[in-house]
């Protein structure tokens, strides 16, 4: 403040202090007067006010007048008016009090009551006198003299003794205190009255302001006063209040005039403009421009001017710099506007040079008033609104006075007007190092030069103001001024850096009619620049804008179609763009193989839907979709590519499909699990990140009861807030980074095609020579051969494909799948060979070789059966089949096991290694021979069984069934007609017999039979093939036979249950034998026999004698009727052989079974008679 | 020339009655809602400009919010938000024709509102009018996203909201 104040003193500007007169010793207060002026600012004084208004602490400053008595004052004229009136005397002496200066004092203050004043006060002056109080008794001084004369009740205080300081400084403080306090004390209440007073009559003439009458500047004036005093006062903020009330009044009649009537004295404020002075903004009061408002001859712009400075000074008073700079920025718009409503006429240009005088000078000011004070910082984000409006400002003039770059060179006329404004802006300051904003402006009308230097400087720390706190819109605003102001320098390259940040910006924020904007202002950058990629790529994309103007988008979409034939014809490479700002990726699907999966060296297709934005229809050269092998599964590949080669596979129908799986079991789970990843149909739009607002709310209803089990409240309550309020993420905007070209070596791609506006299918194909996993990379759409767009990898989405290589499968099959194979008969097979997805060279060939009682041979007639067979496969295309037929014989053998196993051994020659394949016959035959003994008749039976269920043999024709044997004779006693015998599968048994005939006299030596039978398939004309069955019989000659009788025991009659009865057994020896000791068991069914004594024993036969050996055995019947004798075993006896300990290990006993045709048992299956028990004699009386 | 002179007048009338000239709901990603705009297209007032004013305000509205939530016992500046739920902000920033008004709902989606300062019913408008205005377009907003198939976040392309608007803007509801 102090600053402020002591500026040189303008000679213009007025020093308000309080006015004080003095009457009485004039030469007395002469004296004084320095002191008294030095010492009432020294310390405040509270001003207590009526009507409630807080009481503020005030300094006061004085200026002394000589009271006169003619010139009084109007009190409605505060500043000039003597606020308070002190009447002065030194006067000791009552005598002269009473002779001479009672009637003085008494005239001054009828003066003064005829004026009523009643702010007076009489000062006595005295002199310090040491003597004067050491007196006991005060005498009756002048003073009381005077108070006893002039004072009623309430003046009582305002007369007041001081000794003079002058001459003895030391004892006048106290007194000298107590004045300069009731000085400022009576001042301030004088004011008081006075304000009172000012303000009702203020508000009186406010009343009037709708009279015709009324004078706005009359008014002003009157009320500037109470701003004058106030800010006198130092209440700089009220003063403030003063002048904005003022404004609002002003600015309310303003804004009416254009409603109702305007005011006759609006007129003033209506005259052209003349001077368009840059406000200077000190805490001065400009008299000049006062005087004009005094004089009504003010223009607008001069009132408006004087009073943003009064209301400058205020703030500047009160170090308030911010708000001067945001009202200016206020003002200045109020003005400009104020100017158009009320039709000022003035030179054009005029407004706008003092609209960029006053930003100018505000903006000088507040750096110069915050400089002082650090408070720079504070005023940044002011001082950035008023650079922003001055450069604006700027422009327009230059635009006026033909100094924009770009522009032709002023006219007369606009060189005249340069000449009218550099007038209307006055003279500048004199003796001023630092040029003022006049100075600036004036030397930037004045060439081109300078203008555009200025230009740039403002514009330039505009932007940089607003980057600095944070505006970065309005810093992007002004870049785009920038650009086109540079852009007509002819400096296009730092146009385009501005107008792209700016673009960026608005397509980040979804600002899509300013993103438009801004690229009609770069196309043209770009044609200026004759950068014709740019200007292509541009093209295209306003052309794509929905936006814009149908005309716009056509003009355009014709440019891009011009520039690509005239000017990217030369070129070698493709000028790359964003796919998105011309079109729009809404799916991509790959359509799957007709064979379920991908195979090598065929198509593999992707069908894209494209959204063009295009206006009009326009030749795609080629449409592509990179493709990327998948990392993880390139190990894999290796292991994978010998994809199983063949497979033979006989428990189906050998259908390719079942091999579709196979290649999948190979690989690792780890690559499993990222192939299931992999997904083969995208649509774009799922892959942006779901609204959050658009998930269900987990929200539930509770009620609440209180203790009495009355409900309290319901509520509704989320679960989770947070998810649903979190703030969406700013990354949904960003645009990643620049595309590049991925490789489009492998791509599905179409060629040359149309692309409609709207919605495009395109089918893109790929012919995969690898196999392998693979992702679909990027996507490019090359319109008119020239101009590429490249969409966003697609890597992310994980859309891809598996190829793979179906190796060429082998595969051995029967002909006709429900049949087995049947041993014995001949079967036609046939080797398949499916070349999958490679080529099958010529003069292949598979050999197959078989095991032993396999034969196999090609399916012609008359082709040898062999063990080997060597087939040569013919050339053949991928996915062909070849089938070559085959017939395989195995070799029926009597062998007891139900099915044969034999395996072909199957060598290709593009596979190292052999494959064996196993293959089960069944046999369809199943013989079974026996030996029949009846006495010492020997016969051999023969069946013949068809195979069991399980096994699909066909029945088969049996003849000419024969029985060699060697050293026996036979006798067939089969039927003559065996032509019919049948074996089928269920079980048929054929039975055929012989008797052997054999020489008793010679040795039993074991017999070698042969059966042989002849069979073929029932009702074919096949030839019949011979079965044969050789076998051995030993030991069938009969040795001894066994007969058994059971007798009743003596003295019954007949059998019965539970008798005893007698069994007979008796063994004749037949033949000639070395077993004479043998041994018996009877081996009875315990249901029905019950042996007595002994079961068993021993009996020797002596070889001489031909007589039977005898035995009789007790046994008991147990049950009545018909019974089965009990068996007899007759096994040989081989007595323990205690002497030769060598000869046999045993020491025990042993028995030997004979082999069935040497015993021959002749009772086997009789039966006895056996009768219920007898009945009982007696019965017990007692029951 | 006489129909031109006809225009004129017509759209003088209109203006008499217009309160805003543009009016523009921002989401909180600060991407344009809805932009709506009456009065005639000249060289220098037209809808692009209008956009201008809009998008630039947001600078300023941006500022006033993390004030205010900076300032927790009050902001100093001279457009004090008094109360802190007044979702009203008062004045963004004028231009020479132009004047900004700003207004943010609890979800943070932004209502501005551009008076003109060259037309006599919007120069001479005051600040409870635009502040009713803004809350009656709150209203408006409100009812426009309760249809159950707006989707949150996109643009309003409601042809009753925009009526509805337009009515506000033209101060005749």
């Amino acid at each position: 403040m102090k600053g402020v104040d002591s500026s040189p003193a303008d000679p213009e500007g007025m020093t308000n202090k309080p006015i004080i007169t003095c009457a009485g010793d004039w030469n007395l207060f002469c004296t004084l007067e320095a002191p008294l002026v030095a010492a009432i600012p020294q310390d405040s004084c509270e001003w207590r006010r009526s009507y409630g208004r807080p009481p503020k602490s005030v300094y006061l400053e004085a200026s002394f007048l000589k009271f006169n008595k003619d010139k009084v004052q109007s009190e409605l004229n505060l500043l000039k008016r003597p606020i308070f009136h002190i009447y002065w005397t030194d006067c000791v002496d009552v005598e002269y009090y009473k002779t001479t200066l009672r009637e003085d004092i008494e005239l001054w203050l009828k003066q003064l009551e005829k004026t009523g004043i009643t702010d007076w006060m009489i000062v006595l002056v005295e002199t310090y006198d040491i003597r004067k109080t050491n007196k006991l008794l005060p005498r009756t001084t002048v003073l009381d003299r005077i108070k006893g004369d002039f004072a009623v009740k309430q003046t009582e205080d305002r007369f007041l003794s001081v000794i003079n300081p002058i001459k003895s400084e030391a004892r006048s403080a106290e007194s000298w205190r107590a004045l300069v306090a009731k000085v400022r004390h009576f001042i301030l209440v004088a004011y008081n009255k006075a304000l009172i007073k000012f303000e009702e009559y203020m508000r009186e003439q406010r009343e009037k302001r709708n009279d015709p009458e009324w004078d706005f500047c009359k008014y002003f004036i009157l009320q500037e006063q109470l701003a004058f005093v106030l800010e006198m006062l130092g209440l700089y903020e009220e003063a403030l209040v003063q002048y904005d009330e003022l404004d609002a009044l002003f600015s309310q009649f303003v804004l009416n005039s254009n409603v109702t009537e305007s005011p006759k004295w609006l007129d003033t404020f209506k005259q052209p403009v003349t001077a368009w002075q840059a406000v200077k903004l000190t805490a001065l009061v400009p008299q000049h421009l006062r005087d004009l408002i005094i004089k009504k001859k003010a223009s607008l712009l001069d009132f408006r001017s004087y009073l943003f400075q009064r209301q400058s000074a205020m703030l500047l008073l009160m170090f308030k710099p911010v708000e001067i700079a945001s009202r200016c920025i206020t003002v200045v718009h109020n003005t400009l506007m104020e100017l158009s409503l009320l039709g000022v006429s003035a030179v054009e240009g005029a407004a706008a040079c003092w609209a960029l005088l006053a930003c100018a000078e505000t903006l000088r000011a507040v750096d110069r008033l915050a400089a002082t004070n650090n408070a720079l910082d504070m005023c940044t984000p002011v001082q950035a609104p008023l650079l922003h409006n001055a450069k604006d400002k700027l422009h327009e003039l230059g635009k006026l006075c033909g100094l924009l770059p770009g522009s032709p060179d002023p006219s007369s006329e606009q060189l005249h007007l340069v000449v009218m404004l550099s007038a209307g802006m006055g003279d500048s300051e004199p003796n001023n190092q630092q040029p003022t904003p006049t100075d600036r402006l004036k030397e930037a009308l004045c060439s081109k030069t300078s203008f555009q230097q200025y230009y740039l400087e403002l514009a330039e720390m505009a932007m940089g103001t607003y980057k600095h706190i944070g505006r970065l819109r309005f810093a992007r605003l002004i870049g785009r001024d920038l650009a086109s102001f540079y852009s007509e320098l002819g400096e296009t390259g730092k146009a385009v850096v501005f107008l792209m940040d700016a673009l960026r910006s608005y397509e980040e924020q979804g600002w899509r009619d300013l993103a438009a904007q801004t690229r009609l202002e770069l196309v043209a950058a770009a044609h200026k620049m004759n950068d014709m990629d740019r200007y292509t790529k541009l093209s295209a994309t306003i052309a794509c804008t929905a936006e814009l103007e149908i005309l716009v988008r056509n003009f355009y979409f014709e440019e891009m179609l011009k520039c690509i034939k005239e000017k990217l014809s030369d070129k070698q490479d493709t000028v790359l763009a964003e796919l998105n700002d011309c079109f729009k990726l809404v799916s991509a699907t790959l359509i799957p193989s007709e064979r379920g999966v991908y195979i090598t060296d065929n198509k593999v297709q992707c069908r894209l839907l494209l959204e063009c934005n295009l206006p009009k229809e326009v030749t795609c050269t080629r449409t592509a979709i990179s493709i990327e092998p998948c990392k993880e599964d390139r190990n894999e590949s290796g292991k994978r590519t010998p994809v199983k080669c063949y497979k033979t596979d006989l428990t189906v129908n050998g259908s390719v499909s079942t091999q579709t799986n196979s290649p999948r079991k190979s690989t690792s789970d780890v690559v499993e699990s990222e192939l299931s990843n992999i997904v083969s149909s995208i649509r774009l739009d799922d892959l942006k990140p779901k609204n959050l607002l658009l998930n269900p709310l987990q929200i539930t209803s509770q009620l609440h009861y209180k203790e009495d089990k009355t409900l309290q409240k319901a509520t509704v309550e989320c679960q989770n807030p947070k998810a649903t309020l979190k703030r969406s993420d700013s990354t949904k905007y960003r645009k990643p980074s620049t595309t590049t070209r991925s490789n489009y070596q492998n791509s599905f791609h179409r060629d040359e095609f149309k692309l409609k506006p709207g919605l495009n299918e395109i089918d893109l194909e790929f012919i995969s020579n690898k196999c392998g996993t693979f992702m679909l990379g990027q996507v490019s759409v090359i319109v008119e051969g020239k101009l590429e767009f490249l969409s966003n990898a697609l890597i992310g989405t994980k859309m891809g494909f598996e190829v793979v290589t179906q190796g060429i499968s082998v595969y051995l099959n029967k002909v006709d799948p429900k049949k087995d194979l049947v041993a014995g008969l001949e079967h036609a097979m046939e080797l398949v060979v499916t070349s999958g997805s490679s080529h099958i060279e010529e003069n292949a060939t598979i050999d197959l070789k078989t095991s032993a009682g396999l034969q196999i041979g090609l399916a012609e007639k008359g082709s040898p059966m062999t063990r080997e067979l060597s087939i040569p496969i013919p050339a053949c295309k991928p996915f062909e089949t070849t089938r070559v037929p085959l017939k395989l014989f195995a070799n029926l053998q009597a062998r007891p096991e139900k099915s044969i196993e034999h395996t072909v051994v199957v060598r290709c020659p593009w596979r190292a290694g052999a494959e064996e394949v196993r293959l089960q016959w069944a046999r369809p035959l199943a013989p079974a021979w026996r030996l029949l003994t009846a006495h010492a008749r020997k016969f051999v039976h023969v069946a013949l069984r068809g195979a069991p269920p399980p096994a699909r043999a066909p029945p088969l024709a049996l003849a000419a069934p024969a029985l060699a044997c060697r050293g026996a004779a036979l006798a067939d006693l089969n039927p003559p007609a065996t032509r019919h015998m049948v074996v089928s599968p269920d079980g048929t048994t054929v039975s055929f017999m012989w008797e052997l005939l054999k020489d008793p006299l010679v040795k039993a030596e074991p017999l070698k039979a042969t059966f042989t039978v002849e069979y073929r398939p029932l009702d074919t004309d096949e030839p019949y093939r011979t079965f044969s069955c050789p076998f051995d019989i030993q030991d069938y000659m009969t040795l001894f036979v066994i007969r058994t009788k059971v007798e009743p025991s003596k003295g019954s009659d007949f059998c019965r249950a539970s008798q005893v009865c007698c069994l007979h057994l008796s063994v004749q020896r037949v033949n000639e034998t070395e077993y004479t000791s043998l041994m018996y068991e009877v081996l009875a069914d315990q249901t029905m026999w019950a042996v007595l004594g002994r079961t068993a024993g021993v009996i020797t036969m002596e070889s001489s004698s031909g007589s039977p050996a005898d035995v009789c055995l007790d046994v008991m019947p147990l049950a009545a009727g018909y019974l089965p004798l009990p068996t007899v075993r007759l096994s040989k006896y081989i007595a323990a052989n205690t002497k030769d300990p060598k000869k046999d290990i045993s020491a025990h006993p042993r028995l030997e079974p004979f082999s069935p045709g040497q015993v021959y048992h002749a009772g086997k299956a009789k039966q006895v008679h056996v009768l219920p028990p007898a009945p009982k004699e007696h019965i017990d009386p007692s029951l | 020339m006489l129909a031109s002179g006809r225009h004129q007048d017509i759209f003088v009338d209109s203006v008499y009655t217009t309160m805003a000239v543009c009016v523009a709901v921002i989401g909180k990603d600060n991407s344009p809602l809805y932009i709506g705009g009456i009065g005639n297209d000249t060289s220098t007032d037209n809808e692009l400009s209008r956009q201008w004013l809009v998008h630039t305000a947001l600078d300023a509205l941006e500022e006033r919010l993390t004030t205010t939530n900076n300032n927790t016992s009050g902001s100093n500046s001279n457009t004090t938000r008094t109360d802190m739920r007044d979702l009203y902000l008062g004045l963004l920033y004028s231009t020479d024709t132009h004047k900004i008004y700003g207004y943010v709902t609890n979800t943070r989606i932004k209502l501005v509102l551009v008076t003109s300062s060259t037309s006599p019913s919007g120069s001479n408008i005051r600040d409870a009018e635009v502040r009713t205005a803004l809350r009656r377009l709150h209203a408006l907003y409100a009812d426009a996203i309760c249809n159950p198939f707006h989707l949150p976040g996109d643009q309003i392309t409601s042809q009753k909201f925009d009526k509805q608007v337009k009515n506000l803007m033209l101060n005749n509801v």
